[in-house]
């Protein structure tokens, strides 16, 4: 990998985000989003009535799930729609420091958009006692969720033969990630992964990249679909997929609240910072960047 | 020098290309024509690297295409079909990311800049976006694109795409000062400027190979050499039969292809001369 290709790429992305107004137009929105969030309403500061940024974070993490599509969908998707993918495959650049370049200069994005939302703490600070632990712990949890929002989001644009498609394919993953812990409740509450001896860093990440590679090669599929035979082909397999993802809901709970990030970033909101966690995010951001790659790549053998 | 051999290539079940073998020899500009759908774009897809063939090989400089394509790619200047650009940069932003991207060092950069800036004609508009321009201009930026680092080789598919008469004299006059220098696979449908211009030509028809070699020698195979044009060969090889006879019923019943324009290629060279 050459480090001045991916650089390349990213000061080119960069320039992109900031010469068009989509990078303006979305981090304006959301700033307003989360400023209304912050100020008013049953969890704004005045009525929350602490100096305590965990019910505004939880918030962000949410607007996440939206915003972090809108600054994707276009990474390569748009490339793809307009022709230049052609282009800039054939440079002398490797698919994976296409996709990294984008992938940093996305990032870059979302880290201005948390920098900007710093004063919140900051006036909490000033009219109250606020507790800096679990503030920057909620950010580095933040920076993180962000970071397997946007590989997702990238990955989504990867497969997509447009930016709308790219947005919504995005957005449905995100959630689909964000709210899996809600699944098991569906038949029971409670249980750990502890229990069902899946305790190990080790055998975490296997389930974490089989469970993942599981539902976005499904999607993959999907996506590629050409003929009705096919078509119901996938809907067979889909029911099938979804039963067992409803039966692993039931038997192993504990998987489904692994999987979900909002539980992991309910601990480091908390200003927890496990490994565990760690790895769990960086294992999901590796392999969408991967799968992205993949799919890039997926032009050569058509 | 690139070397194609026995390439074929399936989309699906659809084959775009049937083992293919050809070479396109140092210095030279190769006319690399065909109808729609003959396998043009496939191929120069394949020598790119934009992907990789179901079978056979393809050799530059004895560097073959699944080992070594990064090191292809830097020695090939490629403007792909339809000539896709990056809309929202001005063009010099542009020429830069490319730079960048080659690898081209910074003080190189700048003599490359403005020697692609003036060869291409570019300098009253460097600071348009690629999006605003005329598609007479935007060919040339691609060609820009194409020559910024120095390649030995070009590989352009269908340069002329799009253009008026007036664009397609000055791409082509473009091209033509361009090969003086370096090796020219083009791909193109304007058959007098290739007669001129080409050193040989290679005709795919359905994926095959139907021609190779300098136009000199594709028209020796006919029995009367003179009054032949490449454009005579071209419908010989590639008409479709059920257009052939169309070509027959126009001409009065003389056989398509060959010889049967003979007459109006005379009164166009005519014209020439005057």
């Amino acid at each position: 990998m050459k480090f001045s290709n991916v650089f390349a790429i990213y000061k080119k992305e960069l320039k992109r985000y900031f010469n068009t107004p989509l990078a303006y137009i979305v981090l304006i929105i959301f700033l307003i989003v989360s400023g209304y969030f912050f100020s008013y309403g049953q969890t704004g500061m005045f009525a929350y009535g602490q100096a305590d940024m965990r019910i505004i974070f939880q918030i962000m993490h949410i607007i996440f799930v939206v915003f972090i599509p809108a600054i994707s969908m276009g990474l390569i998707a748009e490339e793809r729609s307009k022709g230049t993918l052609h282009l800039l495959v054939t440079l002398p650049v490797r698919d994976f420091e296409i996709i990294l370049g984008k992938y940093l200069a996305a990032l870059t994005l979302i880290v201005i958009y948390l920098i900007l939302t710093l004063r919140y703490p900051l006036i909490l600070d000033k009219y109250g006692d606020l507790d800096w632990g679990p503030t920057i712990g909620g950010y580095i949890g933040l920076f993180l969720v962000g970071a397997v929002y946007l590989a997702i989001g990238m990955y989504a644009s990867s497969i997509s033969p447009n930016q709308i498609t790219a947005f919504i394919l995005g957005v449905i993953l995100c959630f689909a990630f964000q709210m899996t812990d809600q699944l098991p409740t569906l038949f029971q509450s409670g249980g750990a992964l502890g229990e069902i001896g899946l305790g190990s860093i080790v055998t975490d990440v296997i389930v974490v990249i089989i469970s993942a590679a599981l539902v976005t090669l499904f999607i993959h599929y999907v996506s590629h679909s050409v003929s009705l035979t096919k078509s119901a082909l996938y809907v067979a397999i889909a029911v099938v997929v979804v039963g067992i993802i409803l039966a692993l809901a039931k038997f192993l709970p504990g998987v489904f609240l692994y999987l979900s990030l909002n539980q992991h970033f309910r601990n480091i909101a908390r200003g927890v910072i496990d490994t565990r966690d760690i790895v769990y995010y960086l294992s999901l951001i590796a392999a969408f960047l991967y799968l992205a790659t993949y799919s890039l790549e997926g032009r050569k053998w058509k | 020098m690139i070397r194609v051999r026995e390439l074929t290539k399936y989309y699906g079940d659809k084959l775009a290309i049937d083992h293919i073998s050809f070479d396109v020899r140092n210095g030279e500009i190769l006319g690399f024509l065909g109808p729609n759908g003959a396998g043009k774009t496939t191929t120069m897809k394949i020598i790119t690297g934009y992907m990789l063939p179901t079978s056979g090989t393809v050799e530059v400089d004895d560097l073959n295409i699944y080992e070594h394509s990064m090191e292809i790619r830097k020695k090939i200047g490629y403007l792909p079909e339809n000539n896709p650009l990056y809309d929202e940069m001005p063009i010099i932003d542009f020429l830069k990311f490319i730079g960048e991207i080659r690898g081209i060092p910074k003080p190189r950069l700048k003599e490359r800049l403005e020697y692609v800036i003036q060869t291409c004609g570019l300098g009253d508009e460097l600071g348009k976006e690629i999006g605003a321009l005329s598609r007479g201009y935007r060919q040339r930026v691609g060609l820009a694109q194409a020559l910024l680092h120095d390649p030995e080789i070009l590989i352009l598919d269908e340069p002329t795409l799009g253009l008026d008469p007036n664009q397609v004299m000055e791409i082509t006059e473009l091209i033509k000062e361009i090969g003086r220098q370096k090796t020219v696979m083009v791909s193109t449908h304007i058959l007098p400027w290739v007669e001129e211009n080409c050193d040989r030509v290679v005709i795919l028809h359905r994926g095959r190979v139907v021609a190779d070699g300098t136009i000199d020698e594709l028209k020796k195979q006919y029995p009367n050499p003179d009054s032949v044009s490449l454009e005579d060969i071209f419908h010989d090889l590639t008409l479709e039969p059920e257009d052939r006879e169309l070509l027959e019923h126009i001409h009065g019943g003389e056989p398509a292809g060959v010889g049967a324009e003979s007459s109006s290629e005379q009164t166009q060279k005519g014209g020439e001369e005057q």
